[in-house]
């Protein structure tokens, strides 16, 4: 069985193009006031950058091959998921370094989530036709994580877990909530077409 | 005859010239994809809510007038390089289709470009919204001495100069960035980091408390400074280092830079591209200097 993954390349460009950014900022004499901004936004490119593994130029040819959707994607999402942990965890070791992040467990776990929606969102585009669903994703998971921090502003309540301080129940709660709904969609999203769930038999030979 | 020898023997075609009716019909065609994309739709209905909501509640900029341009920025102005940048690279994933017409991707470009209007325009309004509620409603400093960013406390030409920067002239940068990078950079991930970069890029310089001369190297100049106590912002005043028409006019060289290093992808008219790019990089500059001394 061939289990060789194709290189997310627009992970790998996320990864370390956002983990340079933050490692810029970090030497910054001003760092202290800019890191937890810039530290949420690498968060949300790491996190949208997951939609990139959904995507799949080649989905006429890819989809009638005899392997279901989740094998067809299991290598790409492992190889994307390793390479967005070992971004994660450069950016979480800049912030903590200064002291930026207190409890890096519960924004991890806001990463993860996210990281899901995206990829709920992009399986349901792909569901739809989309070979190349990250595209649109991506960016759209950053501008969301953006209006989100603008907003709390507005709201003067936080919407996102807190980088400098302990989060309510409520919100880690309703975090969680958001996280199980976007991984029941990318499971529903990602089913076969026909309902197959093991690999077709090779046609029997004639004697 | 082979087929290598005929292909040697065939003169290529020069690129078309594009006349100024095709190209108004272009760029009419490429604003109408970029009025019905959802990521301006969104925004635009978002915008229209929160006007009707300051009729409603009888509320004007309060203290701090200038604070809609940040939402103006945000939602037409980096929503729209997302917009420009999808725009401008659906022309490599649709190119069977994009061949069929007769004109040469730079002017399908310049006409991406002049589409980019539809997003200024979009800005203009929102500024005169805020001109007409801060108008019928004025803002107010808390004390009513205490300064605000608008007309009465500062002279008029510096409040309109910093409207016009920080509102339309935001919204119509982003999207001219979008196709400038979407042009130079078109792989998968370009918009992702795109982003990331233009919103760093202007929170860095912004978040400067001094007030300094580092606001100014930003896409996006925040002018004015808030003076909170106890969470309520109680006045407004500009950045004392700073002169608004000069940054004004930083700000609109550089939205000619976008333009000039998205048309400079292609060979065409390079000599034209290059001169206009140097006057505008030389107008950036003077008004970099102007806008600081």
């Amino acid at each position: 069985m061939n289990w060789r993954s194709r290189t997310p390349w627009p992970v790998v460009t996320t990864a370390v193009g956002t983990c340079s950014l933050v490692l810029v900022v970090a030497v910054l004499p001003s760092a202290d006031a800019v890191l937890p901004l810039v530290g949420r936004i690498a968060e949300l490119a790491l996190a949208g950058s997951a939609a990139y593994l959904i995507d799949d130029a080649a989905v006429a040819l890819t989809a009638v091959a005899p392997r279901g959707t989740w094998r067809r994607r299991a290598p790409t999402l492992a190889a994307g998921a390793a390479l967005l942990g070992v971004g994660w965890v450069a950016v979480l070791l800049m912030a903590t370094s200064r002291d930026l992040l207190r409890p890096p467990t519960a924004v991890s776990g806001e990463l993860v989530v996210l990281a899901t929606v995206a990829v709920a969102a992009a399986a349901t585009l792909a569901r739809r036709g989309d070979p190349e669903p990250g595209v649109r994703v991506a960016p759209g998971l950053v501008l969301l994580g953006v209006s989100l921090l603008i907003l709390e502003s507005v709201l003067r309540r936080p919407l996102l877990v807190p980088w400098n301080g302990p989060a309510r129940a409520g919100l880690l709660l309703a975090w969680a909530g958001v996280g199980l709904l976007a991984l029941v969609i990318a499971l529903w999203a990602s089913r076969d077409p026909v309902g197959r769930s093991r690999p077709m038999r090779p046609p029997c030979r004639r004697r | 005859m082979s087929a290598g020898l005929a292909r040697a023997m065939v003169p290529t075609p020069p690129a078309p010239d594009v006349s100024r009716a095709t190209l108004l019909a272009l760029a009419k065609a490429d604003a109408r994809r970029y009025a019905r994309h959802p990521l301006f739709v969104l925004p635009c209905v978002l915008l229209i809510v929160l006007m009707i909501v300051d009729y409603v509640q009888n509320k004007g900029g309060g203290t701090n007038p200038m604070v809609a341009t940040m939402t103006i920025a945000f939602l037409l102005g980096v929503f729209g390089f997302v917009i420009a940048h999808r725009l401008t690279t659906s022309l490599r994933r649709t190119r069977e289709l994009v061949g069929t017409v007769p004109v040469d991707h730079q002017a399908r470009t310049l006409s991406l470009c002049l589409a980019c209007l539809v997003s200024g325009m979009a800005g203009a309004a929102c500024a005169v919204h805020m001109l007409i509620v801060n108008a019928l409603w004025p803002p107010q400093g808390i004390p009513p001495s205490a300064p605000v960013t608008w007309f009465g406390d500062y002279p008029a030409v510096d409040v309109l100069a910093t409207l016009i920067l920080m509102g339309p002239l935001a919204a119509l940068g982003g999207p001219l960035l979008g196709v400038a990078v979407a042009r130079w950079a078109p792989f998968r991930g370009s918009a992702l980091l795109g982003v990331v970069v233009l919103v760093v890029a202007t929170a860095i310089p912004a978040s400067d408390d001094r007030g300094g001369a580092e606001r100014l190297a930003s896409a996006w100049p925040v002018l004015m400074d808030e003076h909170v106590e106890n969470g309520k912002v109680l006045s407004t005043t500009f950045v004392a280092s700073i002169e608004p028409v000069w940054a004004l006019g930083w700000v609109l060289c550089l939205c000619g830079l976008a333009v000039v290093a998205a048309l400079l992808r292609d060979p065409a008219h390079r000599r034209v591209l290059v001169i206009a790019g140097a006057a505008l990089t030389l107008g950036a500059a003077v008004s970099f200097a102007l806008a600081l001394s």
